[in-house]
């Protein structure tokens, strides 16, 4: 029995061996999953930074002048993004036009739509124009920083624009890039804080302010404010210094390779808020020197009486008078006085005869009037059916002298400047001689 | 002594009978080793190709996963994998899939060509990584679209009960949101990888691209392989050889058409013509038409060929999230704002 019994064990023994030598055919060994990792996502927040105090204080006086704001070049942004740099100009007294409900698809009328508007500009601002300033349009800007309008260029990396064609005239050059830093930031990498400035008008008061999708400017003027360590330029690798905001060549300039900053809510962040204050401040402290060419416009608008009107003689009312309705319609209001007032903006209408009392101003332009007239650049010519228009500038006064050899010649005269048609008469950026 | 005598004796012998028994013990073993437990170790093979994550995707690789997960004969693991990542959320339901699957099977990813973002997140759940040297690797961060810095005024024709009812958020609150996310993957990789990693957060979150030599310089990547090799690892970290390759995206693809048959199989009348009655259940109105039905029934007839057809195009339809018109009579368009962990190539 024993023996049978013995016999039967052989079968489970024989299965379990048959499992086991399969078993180990087949599994060498188990799986040791790997302990489960923690991740502590409950402490993944983002950072905020604090809204800066608002800090704004412009001059207790306040000035009358005009900021243009370019609208005609088809330019990346919408008024109401400007809306935080405007009531910062607006509370300084000076008033902000954009240039160009639309864009003038010929450049020929943007040129002109652009040389009347600078005429009467302080400052102009310049943000992302997409369509290029032509050479002559360049020219013009730069003719008018150089008469001491200031001008605000700002570009944006992240936004289409052709910047750099005006730029360039200026020693200044946005560069293709954007800046970024991955430790210190406000938000994401792109949301740069700059922290290094170089002291001035433009960065008093500055302790740090937060740039978004800011790119790098290279300039021949100074820099003003620095990236600092950390931030990397997306293109530049070379390790010159990163300016995002930087003068040109002139102290008219200022170039800031950032739009955003701006816009709210990011103007309120750290000390943007004192940034956007300190760049009206910029814009409405130009000292703007006017030309004959920018006639009427050297007169303020919005006053009582920008100017007296002297005639060089009674005779001459109605010419007086044309004078007076002309400025009108440019804004400019006026009187017809007795006597000069050597605190105050005048217009003098007489004839030749009439040249004695403002002969110090057709002196100091270069205008002698005799049995001749002569000027510095041109030969002498007749007196007959001539006009001689001579602007004097002392310190704010401005003195527009228009002479001619009759009333009627004179009417003709104060029509030709009234309808801007008198610049082809111009000798001289303060003298004109018109037959 | 008469031959049946004989025989008996011969029978029972224990010379005979001892053989016998352990014949068919080792039969019972072998038997009950293949067939009962635990039977022929298979290593699961996973493939991937050029994906890009959305929800669709993901629902399908996650069948997978979790095919391979329930199949007790499959041991480990290997997902052939490339993809550029994709919705984060999706991305992120992968990477929490493969983590669930690692932690009672070996998982093991070779990446072949692109791995980047999302598809680098989902890889961050497995077991081993490896890549060839031209594999591209990485880009750990997150992208999102981002309303206009000046938001719209609402109509007066919308009435809503708070700031940001409409958009859920400021563009500010949205772009930390980026940011968070960021960081959130960040930490992934950092936890996943351990001391595995060689490359500084900082690095990490400039979302480069590496070359396979460079992933696994970095620890971005643990060694240099082909899919032969990922089989291999796969099998000793289970502990498993003489194992056999099941194709997971074979067996789905048999799972789901078992199911849609079962499905129709009550519509069918044998000679395929419940394809029609299909398609009436199918479409909320037929008389509407529906082009894409009406293009395949053009192109597969009405029998069981179109049915067939049928099957494929019902498996899409269940994947798609498409909603024509959710909510009737609701005066706003209905916008998804969404986050990405995607390689986009050219970043525009």
């Amino acid at each position: 029995m024993a023996r049978k019994l013995a016999l039967l064990a052989l079968l489970p023994a024989f299965a379990a061996v048959a499992f086991g030598v399969a078993f180990l055919l087949f599994y060498r060994g188990g799986y040791d999953p790997p302990p489960d990792v923690e991740i502590s996502y409950e402490e993944i927040t983002w950072p905020q930074l604090p809204a800066g105090a608002v800090v704004d204080s412009p001059a207790t006086q306040v000035k009358r002048g005009l900021v243009l704001v370019d609208t005609m070049h088809n330019n990346s942004f919408s008024e109401a993004e400007f809306f935080a740099l405007n009531s910062r100009i607006a509370s300084r007294g000076y008033e902000v036009e954009f240039v160009g409900a639309f864009t003038p698809q010929f450049e020929e009328l943007r040129h002109q739509l652009l040389e009347e508007k600078l005429r009467r500009a302080d400052s102009l601002v310049v943000i992302l124009p997409q369509l290029s300033y032509s050479e002559a349009e360049a020219t013009l800007v730069e003719r008018f920083v150089q008469k001491g309008g200031r001008l605000l260029l700002v570009s944006d990396p992240a936004r289409p624009q052709q910047t750099n064609t005006l730029a360039t005239r200026f020693g200044v050059e946005f560069r293709p890039d954007y800046l970024y830093n991955v430790s210190d930031y406000d938000l994401v990498f792109q949301n740069i804080i700059v922290r290094e400035f170089q002291p001035g008008e433009l960065t008093v008061g500055l302790d740090a302010i937060t740039l978004y999708t800011a790119g790098s400017i290279r300039t021949s003027g100074p820099g003003l404010a620095f990236a600092g360590p950390g931030t990397e330029s997306s293109v530049v690798e070379t390790s010159e210094p990163l300016y995002p905001i930087a003068g040109g060549d002139s102290r008219n300039v200022l170039a800031i390779a950032d739009f955003t900053f701006l816009v709210p809510p990011q103007n309120s962040l750290l000390d943007n808020d004192r940034l956007i204050s300190n760049i009206a401040d910029y814009l409405t402290s130009s000292e703007r020197e006017y030309h004959l060419t920018d006639f009427p416009h050297f007169y303020e608008t919005g006053t009582d009486n920008a100017a007296d009107i002297l005639l060089g003689q009674p005779s001459l009312w109605d010419v007086g008078i044309q004078m007076k309705n002309g400025l009108s319609t440019y804004g400019i209001p006026s009187e017809i006085r007795g006597a000069e007032d050597l605190s105050r903006d005048t217009v003098f209408l007489g004839l030749y005869d009439d040249a004695l009392p403002v002969s110090r101003y057709l002196q100091a332009a270069g205008v002698r009037v005799g049995d001749t007239i002569g000027t510095p650049f041109a030969p002498d010519l007749d007196l007959q059916g001539t006009t001689v228009t001579v602007l004097d500038q002392n310190q704010d006064r401005y003195v527009l002298v228009v002479l001619a050899d009759s009333p009627w010649t004179l009417t003709g005269a104060v029509d030709s400047l009234l309808a801007g048609e008198f610049r082809g008469d111009l000798v001289t950026d303060y003298a004109g001689v018109g037959r | 002594m008469s031959l049946f005598s004989t025989a008996r004796r011969v029978l029972t012998a224990w010379y005979v009978v001892a053989p016998l028994l352990a014949g068919l013990g080792i039969a019972a073993g072998a038997l009950t080793f293949v067939y009962a437990s635990p039977g022929k170790p298979q290593i699961g093979i996973i493939d991937i190709p050029f994906t890009v994550i959305t929800e669709d995707s993901a629902y399908v690789i996650g069948r997978m996963l979790d095919y391979a997960r329930e199949d007790d004969s499959i041991q480990a693991v290997v997902i052939k994998l490339t993809s550029p990542g994709g919705g984060a959320a999706a991305s992120e339901q992968l990477y929490l899939e493969t983590r669930r699957l690692r932690a009672e099977k070996p998982v093991v990813v070779v990446m072949n060509g692109l791995v980047a973002s999302g598809g680098y997140m989902m890889s961050m759940g497995t077991s081993h990584l490896y890549v060839k040297p031209s594999s591209l690797v990485g880009n750990v961060g997150v992208v999102s679209g981002a309303d206009p810095l000046i938001p719209p005024v609402p109509g007066e024709d919308v009435v809503f009960s708070g700031p940001h009812k409409l958009d859920g958020a400021s563009r500010r609150d949205w772009i930390g949101m980026v940011d968070q996310l960021k960081s959130a993957f960040a930490q992934t990789v950092i936890s996943e990888r351990g001391e595995r990693l060689r490359i500084s957060r900082d690095e990490l979150v400039e979302a480069r691209i590496y070359s396979g030599l460079d992933a696994v310089r970095l620890g971005l990547a643990d060694d240099i392989g082909s899919d032969r090799d990922a089989i291999q690892k796969a099998g000793e970290l289970a502990g498993v050889s003489n194992y056999g390759l099941v194709d997971v995206n074979l067996e789905v693809q048999i799972e789901v058409f078992e199911e849609l048959a079962r499905i129709l199989e009550p519509l069918e009348g044998g000679d395929g013509s419940g394809t029609i009655d299909a398609l009436e259940m199918l479409l909320p109105d037929p008389e509407e038409g529906d082009s894409a039905l009406q293009a395949f029934l053009e192109e597969n007839g009405n029998g069981v060929s179109g049915l067939q057809a049928l099957r494929g195009l019902m498996l899409e339809r269940q994947m798609s999230t498409d909603q024509a018109d959710p909510l009737p009579d609701f005066p706003l368009g209905i916008g998804q704002p969404n986050f990405y962990y995607l390689y986009v190539g050219n970043g525009s």
